[in-house]
């Protein structure tokens, strides 16, 4: 009897526990992202509650539109070449940051400290530097196309990702400075003896044992770097001529601006596609750990 | 290797001082200094751009708001995270592993995806445009973050002080809120201070579920679309300075526990 009751009790607790995260996480997170699935196969706009059901339509109207296809790319490019590049400089800097020391601590204070800046700010912040009339970069002699940094249609992607890469790099900078303090002195010291060291000991013994972390900065990186809105939406906007569009960016664009709900939707099902993508290569191609063959001989 | 990763690292860092100073001391010029001696320090400094970007451009009440969209998500955000986490961590039952990776997937995923659904289910509920969808929509978003993150915490706590608790006669509430919770207390701070910080910065979900009513990252996103013409650009380097200038505080006073809270949403 007192045992039932004890277990009674415990449900209740349970429940009362997990109750308001799950109708809140339910109803507002996974509710609607699962619906977006659904939405991509209507033709509506939030406005008139009038849906017209047009199967794959969207996805093929969205095939044909050029800002699409800039978005896709620019997404692509973000997620396989700038994220492998914000990773590469991220592992150079921890070298430089990690340690105990006051100096050390001073630096991985100050990297990091972009990332908890409001992106709003950020974007503030890199429009600035590239102002053609104002700009720090003009104030340096730097004066760049006629049109202005973000304004070239040359210049503008790599300019709009290396303010992305500044506001990310540190967060990856402090993951990898993190590992490499957990390395254990013994190793770095038996290298010595074998007079292994610098980049030869970077390559041979540092970079393999950071292994499971360089997987979560893969799979973190991947997902930042198909997560872009606020910085493009408030630095470009997408312009000039779509040069800087991101996937998210057009997606808050067909909603907002062309009231095309349905093809945001679509815009949406394709941005999990790809991320789902991703994480299936990254898990299959990190799967293995490449120190474990050498533990067990 | 370590010396020229050191030498890259000061690189790196004036690089980020540079630009943040420059708006700083921007904030304090007038429009003329900002054009045509960008380089000079503000002498005198021009303290009525603050006054401009809160009155005239409104960034007042924007501010406002998002004190109280980030008070008032953290005052449901908490209790209903951390209950959800220490049940999940303290308790064996089915479908337990299944609801952590349910909850913990929220953070894989962009939070614009859900957009289209999310602002449709907002106007049939009348919640848009205001603050109570707002804050609503902030913490089911923020969920993700808190419960992973404090499920670790509590996980990490040894299950004898909630056992030994209860052999006193405490039952499952109170052990939790008497015992547990106050232990997880450093996880808590962190949880806290990192959310807060986010929330405070928040602008995707602000930009698509507000519309007449501003928290302040929109309204200075609206500024700076707007001054491309007008020309403002003392209040509107100032409006920049009012939304990073509390983060810049508070993230110096605590940038350790900060820094934890960064890798342990990453790592586990």
């Amino acid at each position: 009897m007192a045992k039932s009751g004890l277990r009674r009790g415990r449900t209740a607790f349970l429940v009362a526990c997990l109750a308001p995260a799950l109708i809140l996480y339910l109803g507002l997170v996974a509710g609607p992202f699962f619906q977006v699935f659904q939405l991509a196969t209507f033709r509506f706009s939030g406005v008139s509650t009038k849906r017209t059901f047009v199967g794959f339509q969207n996805f093929q109207d969205l095939w044909s539109e050029e800002p699409f296809w800039w978005a896709i790319r620019n997404s692509l490019t973000l997620m396989l070449v700038v994220g492998p590049i914000i990773l590469a400089l991220a592992l150079a800097l921890a070298h430089g940051m990690a340690g105990p020391s006051r100096q050390a601590k001073m630096l991985r204070a100050v990297i990091l400290f972009p990332n908890v800046l409001s992106v709003v700010a950020v974007a503030l912040l890199w429009r600035s530097v590239y102002n053609p009339s104002t700009g720090l970069l003009r104030g340096m002699g730097l004066t760049g196309p006629q049109s202005g940094w973000l304004g070239d249609l040359n210049t503008a992607f790599p300019a709009f990702a290396f303010a992305f890469i500044w506001v990310s790099v540190g967060f990856y900078a402090m993951l990898f400075s993190a590992a490499l303090q957990s390395i254990p002195v013994e190793v770095n010291e038996a290298s010595d003896l074998e007079g292994c060291t610098g980049w030869k000991r970077f390559v041979l013994i540092t970079y393999p044992l950071l292994w499971s972390v360089r997987r979560v900065a893969f799979v973190h990186v991947t997902i930042a770097t198909m997560s872009v809105f606020a910085l493009v939406h408030v630095m470009t906007d997408g312009a000039p001529s779509e040069r800087t569009q991101t996937i998210l960016n057009y997606l808050f664009r067909l909603m907002t601006m062309e009231g095309r709900y349905g093809h945001a939707s679509a815009v949406a099902v394709i941005n999990i596609g790809i991320l789902l993508a991703a994480s299936v290569m990254l898990w299959l191609a990190m799967r293995r750990d490449p120190t474990e063959s050498r533990r067990k001989a | 290797m370590k010396y020229l990763g050191r030498l890259f690292a000061w690189i790196f860092a004036a690089l980020v001082v540079l630009p943040v100073a420059w708006v700083m001391m921007s904030s304090l010029k007038s429009n003329q200094a900002i054009l045509e001696s960008p380089w000079l320090l503000p002498v005198p400094p021009q303290f009525n751009n603050f006054e401009k970007a809160i009155v005239a451009e409104d960034l007042g009440s924007a501010m406002i708001r998002s004190v109280l969209a980030t008070a008032l998500t953290m005052l449901f955000l908490m209790p209903i995270g951390s209950a959800a986490a220490y049940a999940l961590a303290r308790f064996k039952f089915r479908g337990n592993s299944f609801l952590l990776g349910l909850f913990s997937a929220g953070m894989l995923f962009p939070n614009l995806l859900a957009a289209v659904p999310l602002v449709m289910l907002m106007s049939k509920a009348g919640w848009d445009d205001s603050l109570f969808g707002l804050v609503t929509a902030y913490v089911a978003y923020s969920l993700a973050f808190t419960i992973f993150v404090m499920h670790g915490f509590f996980s990490s706590l040894p299950e004898e002080l909630a056992e030994a608790a209860q052999i006193d006669g405490c039952g499952d509430g109170r052990a939790f809120l008497q015992v547990m919770l106050p232990l997880a207390k450093p996880g808590l701070i962190v949880v806290a201070l990192f959310n807060g910080i986010g929330l405070w910065n928040e602008y995707n979900l602000a930009k698509v579920i507000l519309l007449r009513e501003k928290t302040l990252p929109v309204g200075l996103a609206d500024l700076i679309s707007q001054q491309q013409y007008a020309g403002e650009w003392g209040a509107l380097y100032a409006g920049a300075v009012i939304v990073m200038l509390p983060v810049l505080i508070i993230y110096w006073l605590l940038k350790e526990k900060i820094q934890q809270a960064m890798l342990a949403g990453a790592i586990k």
